[in-house]
């Protein structure tokens, strides 16, 4: 590993001088559903499943024997990163922008894909984290977003106001 | 004419009843959705796909706020602290009828714009929506 370039007891090590100012901001979202609703809503609409859901969502909680859980969980998910971004269900977005997929140990990660991720990224995501849970007939989300002042790919990070004026 | 002889106004009515579960007698044109009724984002999503099926006209979620936007850019709709602006207002006023513009300016923030919208700007959206479309055809 190279050295640092300014001493570890500096408060800016680690940081490039042009953004020394401006630590990673954390964007946090949380959302709970009645498992029952989401059951209900999806059975009364089938049509409404492959609109709110990936194709692989699917497939993962129809493979469980509580699909209604998995699915209400992944509907919190999705209105979790919605909150998290700040901007609800904004122009252009889709559900399935969105999706939950799981690690062979089954930890759930996000995947954002269109609009969606071009908001996260515009707000300078480096990495988003969810946590599902589920009991007593409710399934709660909960995800974090860690955002730095510039986005990895170099392009700079937009509040979402600066995001609109920019646009 | 796929729309013709429709009745935008009961078929929405009752897709806000049967979503929420209310009495077709609660779902008032004057009610706003997330504030007297107590939508949430699952039940706008249940009530736009019973709209959809009942009429034909489809609109999202995300369609919405769009919508009432009417094409305006962020900037020019609300300042820097996301106050809707006189623009943003008189734009709202033409989808919002009912809002008292004055009593508004300076005061509305962007994310409280939903909270006004009611069962009969939804019945406007969807008459406008599929005007537009028998327009277009």
């Amino acid at each position: 590993m190279p050295p640092s370039r300014q001493p570890l007891r500096e408060p800016d090590a680690g940081w490039s001088p042009d953004r020394s100012a401006l630590p990673p901001r954390v964007r946090t979202g949380v959302d709970l559903v009645e498992v029952a609703r989401v059951e209900e809503l999806m059975a009364s609409h089938p049509e409404l499943r492959e609109r709110v859901f990936t194709p692989r969502e699917l497939a993962y909680c129809d493979r469980r024997g509580r699909a209604g859980e998995h699915l209400a969980g992944r509907w919190a998910a999705k209105e979790s990163v919605l909150k998290s971004l700040g901007t609800g269900m904004g122009p252009r977005m889709e559900w399935t922008d969105i999706e939950v997929v799981n690690e062979l140990g089954g930890r759930p990660r996000l995947r954002l894909y269109g609009e969606v991720e071009a908001v996260a990224r515009s707000l300078g995501m480096h990495h988003i984290d969810l946590s599902l849970s589920h009991s007593g007939g409710l399934a709660v989300a909960h995800v974090v977003m860690v955002c730095l002042p510039a986005a990895p790919d170099g392009a700079p990070a937009h509040t979402p106001h600066d995001r609109r004026r920019s646009a | 004419m796929p729309y013709e002889g429709k009745d935008f106004g009961l078929i929405v009515q009752q897709a806000v009843a049967d979503a929420l579960g209310i009495d077709l007698e609660e779902a008032v044109p004057e009610a706003t959705l997330l504030g007297d009724l107590d939508a949430e984002s699952i039940d706008l999503l249940d009530i736009l796909f019973r709209i959809e099926k009942a009429s034909e006209v489809k609109i999202k979620v995300s369609d919405i706020a769009e919508l009432l936007q009417g094409g305006i850019p962020d900037e020019e709709f609300a300042d820097e602290d996301d106050i809707i602006n006189e623009v943003g207002l008189a734009q709202l006023k033409k989808s919002l009828p009912q809002i008292d513009v004055e009593e508004l300016a300076g005061k509305l923030t962007a994310d409280e714009v939903l909270t006004l919208f009611t069962v009969q700007n939804l019945t406007d959206l969807v008459s406008e929506r599929a005007a537009l479309t028998t327009a277009s055809a």
